[in-house]
């Protein structure tokens, strides 16, 4: 039940998810999956989330990848300088709990290691569909409709 | 004109509360089109079709935290998004959005709106200097730059406006429209070099260098948050609406069409709507399907395409006063 508390969290904000994308040593799988998120076959601008290029406009923080001793400071840093509420979420299995670099003499581990994490989407990389639910459900649109859409969208006339 | 009319129409219409739900459909609109482009769907669950999704941006950006970073200055951080939103609602409200008077009506009202445009890039410049990081003084750098390059457009389209009607306000220019057309049968180059100005006024795409996402991370107003980020945005908004309003009351016979002055005045201000969003979705498209120029192209690109457009318009219009 972390979505529905993480949704709670936000309150109003969950209305409109503006999304900061944060890549902490990923392998790029990860991210790839999330732009398609954005583009015509899934297009998550339907619950009101964009993208942001500056953490200060952000209500949401995507990150990917395992974080290392390179990437813990500014991953901290980051964190620190989106305003209340604030809401993670922790994309793929290496931003989940470190993947298969865990144990690595510079990996940190998971995301949570930093940051406290509220969302965890595992998966090596996830689906779009996976992230288009948890946007959704933080939303509070049904998630049969979600991929309703999804579907509706696929369908295209491309 | 008596001064409750005055505070009326500077407050409600076609002042403040106008332009900030204009602006709202505005970036709705926006938002829809860009997305049919992309073959997306766009906003869609907030009201019905998504119409409310700004709203509920704006709501959110003002309840948030407000993150001041360290070393700011305190009352321009303050101050300045407000000012930013002001100049566009005040500018509004010189415009006559319908037959019934409503708007702010001085002999001088049509060149007082050089000033405003100044003002609101004054204020922007203050927003990002308040805050100074790299990427905000890069920004207002590249802001001020911009707005030397297309100011120099469009005040100058303004002029031959006013060269060919000889009016000094907008009561006059919808006098003369009234009676010869709407100006755009005239200077339809000094209408296309408007547009391309109102590209860059509004910092759409191929000329969205100050708040290029890529480079500069969100340009002048990278780090603003919660409040502040609010007013900056709905400013946006706000200034799409007064530079589509400008645009329609200049060259596209502002409020007039077939039933003016029906219904009292409900009727002009419903064409006057009408048009600006026309303008403005052409404006979005065009965005929509452009790439950004060089920094360096910028001054290349609107000076070297535009100015010999304009020169052309003057030619013309003085062979019209010379002629008529």
């Amino acid at each position: 039940m972390t979505v529905e508390k993480a949704a709670r969290k936000l309150g109003p904000a969950r209305r409109s998810l503006w999304i900061y994308h944060f890549n902490a040593s990923g392998c790029n799988g990860c991210d790839i999956e999330f732009a398609a998120a954005l583009t015509s076959r899934y297009d998550i601008e339907r619950f009101g989330a964009k993208l942001v290029p500056s953490p200060r406009h952000a209500d949401v923080l995507v990150v990917t990848g395992a974080v290392n001793s390179l990437t813990r400071d500014s991953l901290r840093m980051i964190y620190d300088q989106m305003p209340e509420p604030k809401v993670v979420i922790a994309l793929g299995t290496c931003a989940c709990s470190g993947g298969v670099f865990d144990g690595c003499y510079n990996v940190a581990g998971g995301v949570d290691k930093v940051i406290p994490v509220d969302i965890y989407v595992p998966g090596c990389p996830p689906k779009p569909d996976a992230i288009v639910e948890a946007l959704a459900r933080i939303r509070g649109v049904k998630e049969r409709k979600a991929v309703c859409e999804v579907k509706r969208g696929g369908r295209g006339k491309d | 004109m008596d001064g409750a009319t005055a505070v009326f129409a500077a407050l409600v219409f076609p002042g403040l509360l106008f332009t900030f739900l204009m602006g709202l459909f505005f970036e709705y609109v926006e938002r829809k089109l860009v997305a049919r482009v992309q073959r997306r769907i766009g906003p869609l669950y907030a009201g019905p079709g998504g119409v409310l999704q700004p709203l509920y941006d704006f709501v959110k950006l003002l309840v948030k935290e407000e993150l001041p970073p360290e070393g700011v200055d305190r009352l321009y951080y303050w101050l300045a998004p407000l000012l930013a939103a002001a100049a566009p609602a005040y500018g509004m409200a010189f415009i006559p959005v319908s037959s019934f008077r409503l708007s702010i009506d001085t002999p001088y009202d049509y060149v007082f709106t050089l000033f405003l445009f100044s003002f609101a890039v004054f204020a922007t410049a203050a927003a990002g200097y308040a805050v100074y990081s790299p990427y905000t003084a890069m920004g207002v750098g590249r802001l001020v730059v911009q707005y030397s390059v297309y100011e120099a457009i469009f005040a100058s389209t303004l002029a031959l406006a006013s060269l060919q009607t000889g009016a000094t306000s907008f009561r006059g220019l919808i006098e003369y429209q009234a009676l010869h057309g709407p100006l755009a049968l005239y200077q339809p180059l000094g209408l296309a070099a408007a547009v391309v100005a109102l590209l860059a006024k509004l910092e759409k795409t191929p000329f969205d260098l100050p708040h290029a996402k890529q480079e500069i991370v969100a340009g002048w107003m990278t780090e603003y948050s919660g409040r502040g980020l609010a007013f900056l945005h709905i400013a946006k908004d706000m200034s799409a609406v007064w530079g589509s309003a400008l645009i329609v009351a200049v060259y596209l016979g502002g409020p007039l069409g077939p039933l003016y002055g029906a219904l009292g005045g409900l009727v002009d201000a419903a064409w006057f709507v009408a048009k600006m969003v026309a303008v403005y979705a052409a404006v979005a498209f065009i965005s929509s399907l452009a790439g950004r120029v060089r920094v360096r192209g910028l001054a290349e690109k609107i000076w070297g395409a535009l100015l010999p457009l304009v020169f052309v318009q003057f030619l013309v219009v003085v062979a019209l006063r010379w002629l008529v």
